[in-house]
């Protein structure tokens, strides 16, 4: 009994993760070596199978639309966790000083963090509305753009004006995890630090900075893997236009396969991304399971 | 003395900047929701209302603005919530045996099986999208909530096991020794001595879990085409697919539909952040 404990404890979650997980996972490498579309009912028939090798493989990077997809992904990725960076830092620092109202301010900082991606897409569709959007009625009135613009109407300002939504939300996770960490760092260090003279900028950046390392790391790591996937607030507020230029490889993926009916070529799209992924939670469970034990 | 009150008024702009910064959209949100069509529809910026209308939530909840073109707001709703409220309560009933697995006991594989674990939380949504879809159309598995339960339970599994193991193995082993003295079994010691004791861990990460689902819409928005099965993320977003010709109501049934998931977070706000603590240094 002693022995097969353990196990009988594990059962029931790896039955769960391998049926709906791994068990798709293969057939995910099985659906990119046929060629599938959305006519499901062939896989009746193993003479339609018709294994293809790497044809859907290699299609997808002889691509253009894969490149430039994964370039949005890429720009989209690394200004919004930049910027969501930057502002969780500052925030962080802000909510660690004493102040009065601090539990408040700290409780609502969760508002945005909690708040559903899909509404967070939809208010901001509405603020860059070319019509009577408050930012596109904003900017004309600052003189800032020349009338109303079409925020999101335009391929130079849609990605970008889709990255300050997401900035808004997800900058209060950072900033929460930060200031979680800030919160545990060693008081009397910093009371040493000061004694000695050395200013605010520079003990910002030779012992906050060193020492909040780990928290920053898994803040930057998470972020970045969820902002590579990013699909909901794409979907609801460009749909990967206008001409391409919000066209984020996840999208790709669901326009190819759910949308054109292409089953095999996009799972071969969803697999490739899935390349960069691995990259970035390899780095990811490298710091985690260094700090097990 | 001259140097810490400026210091002091320093931290208050910075507070007042971080307030701005945060508040402003749900402001906006919220004042927009009282508004009526007119304002909505002016060309000019029209913050504060002219004249404050409850329509927009009428609309909402009596579906009257929809020509059946759009699922009922209600139905989406508790959808959204037996979904969310069931992945909770599953995940966590199956995680936390794995999770103590891992955390107390000794066994061939350990190691492999718990990076396995990491390796499974990191696999990208989209991957599965297609092969599931095709299992479930298959299995005449589209349209029914209990696929969406499934499907969201196998993908926070991996996290819940992971938070759970940590805060399990923060608990001193003593309490667990002496009460197997004492003659208790090993599930009697899980469930009276283990599990109340990481009663704040395990409240901080079915939060995550029930926030996690409420705001899932790729898998919802494919696995679904019934309104008896759509959930509100689903709702809300073809709320917006009617393109202009209703903001109100957009917003209005957005806002609604935020409300849950914030009132969770903020009525929870002290698990929340010892458990966003704990998960970044685990």
């Amino acid at each position: 009994m002693k022995k097969i404990r353990p196990y009988l404890y594990l059962v029931p979650s790896f039955t769960v993760i391998f049926g709906v997980v791994l068990v798709p996972i293969l057939y995910a490498f099985f659906i990119s070596f046929i060629d599938l579309t959305k006519n499901v009912n062939k896989l009746d028939d193993p003479e339609l199978w018709a294994f293809v090798g790497f044809e859907n493989f290699a299609n997808v990077i002889k691509s253009d639309f894969f490149w430039t997809a994964l370039g949005k992904t890429l720009y989209f990725t690394a200004v919004s966790v930049a910027l969501e960076f930057v502002i969780g830092m500052a925030i962080a620092l802000i909510l660690n000083e004493k102040f009065r109202g601090r539990g408040i301010v700290r409780g609502l900082m969760l508002i945005p963090w909690a708040f559903p991606t899909i509404v967070n897409a939809v208010l901001w569709k509405w603020f860059y509305d070319s019509d009577h959007g408050t930012i596109t009625v904003l900017l004309a009135k600052l003189g800032i753009t020349d009338g109303y613009s079409n925020i999101l109407g335009s391929p130079v300002s849609a990605m970008n004006g889709v990255i300050l939504a997401d900035v808004w939300k997800n900058t209060a996770f950072i900033a929460l995890i930060l200031l979680a960490a800030l919160q545990s760092l060693p008081q009397e260090t910093y009371e040493a630090a000061r004694v000695d003279g050395a200013g605010a900028v520079r003990r910002f950046f030779s012992m906050t900075l060193p020492l909040l390392r780990p928290a920053i790391l898994v803040a930057l790591v998470m972020r970045t893997m969820e902002a590579f996937k990013v699909f909901d607030i794409i979907y609801i507020m460009t749909g990967g236009g206008p001409a391409g230029s919000t066209q984020v490889l996840s999208f790709y993926t669901y326009q190819t396969s759910m949308l054109f009916g292409k089953f095999s070529y996009g799972s071969s799209i969803a697999l490739l991304m899935s390349v960069f992924i691995m990259v970035f939670a390899l780095v990811y469970i490298k710091i985690l399971y260094r700090n097990v034990d | 003395m001259k140097r810490k009150q400026i210091k002091n008024i320093l931290t208050y702009v910075g507070v007042i900047g971080v307030l701005l910064f945060t508040l402003t959209p749900i402001v906006i949100l919220i004042l927009a929701t009282f508004s009526t069509t007119a304002d909505l529809n002016a060309r000019t910026l029209h913050l504060i209302p002219n004249q404050l209308t409850l329509q927009n939530y009428l609309n909402v909840f009596s579906g009257k603005a929809s020509d059946g073109s759009i699922p009922p707001f209600l139905t989406a709703m508790k959808n959204s919530l037996v979904v969310s409220l069931s992945t909770t309560i599953a995940t966590l009933f199956v995680g936390v045996f794995a999770a103590y697995a891992y955390a107390r006991f000794r066994f061939r594989g350990k190691d492999p099986l718990l990076i396995s674990v990491l390796g499974f939380r990191m696999v990208p949504e989209i991957v599965l999208l297609i092969p599931l879809y095709v299992i479930y159309a298959r299995a005449e598995m589209i349209n029914q909530l209990s696929t969406l339960i499934i499907t969201y339970s196998a993908l926070n599994l991996p996290f819940v096991i992971w938070m759970l193991q940590g805060f399990f193995r923060s608990i001193p082993r003593a309490i667990e020794e002496s009460a197997f003295l004492d003659g208790v079994t090993q599930l009697g010691v899980l469930f009276r001595f283990v599990i109340p004791l990481a009663l704040p861990g395990i409240i901080a990460t079915s939060i995550f879990v029930f926030l996690v689902t409420w705001d899932e819409f790729m898998f919802a928005t494919i696995f679904t085409s019934t309104y008896d099965a759509k959930t509100i993320t689903v709702a809300i977003s073809e709320f917006s697919k009617r393109g202009m010709v209703d903001f109100g109501m957009q917003i209005t049934g957005g806002f609604l539909a935020s409300i849950p998931p914030i009132l969770l977070a903020l009525f929870f706000q002290k698990y929340i952040i010892s458990g966003l603590a704990e998960g970044s240094d685990k």
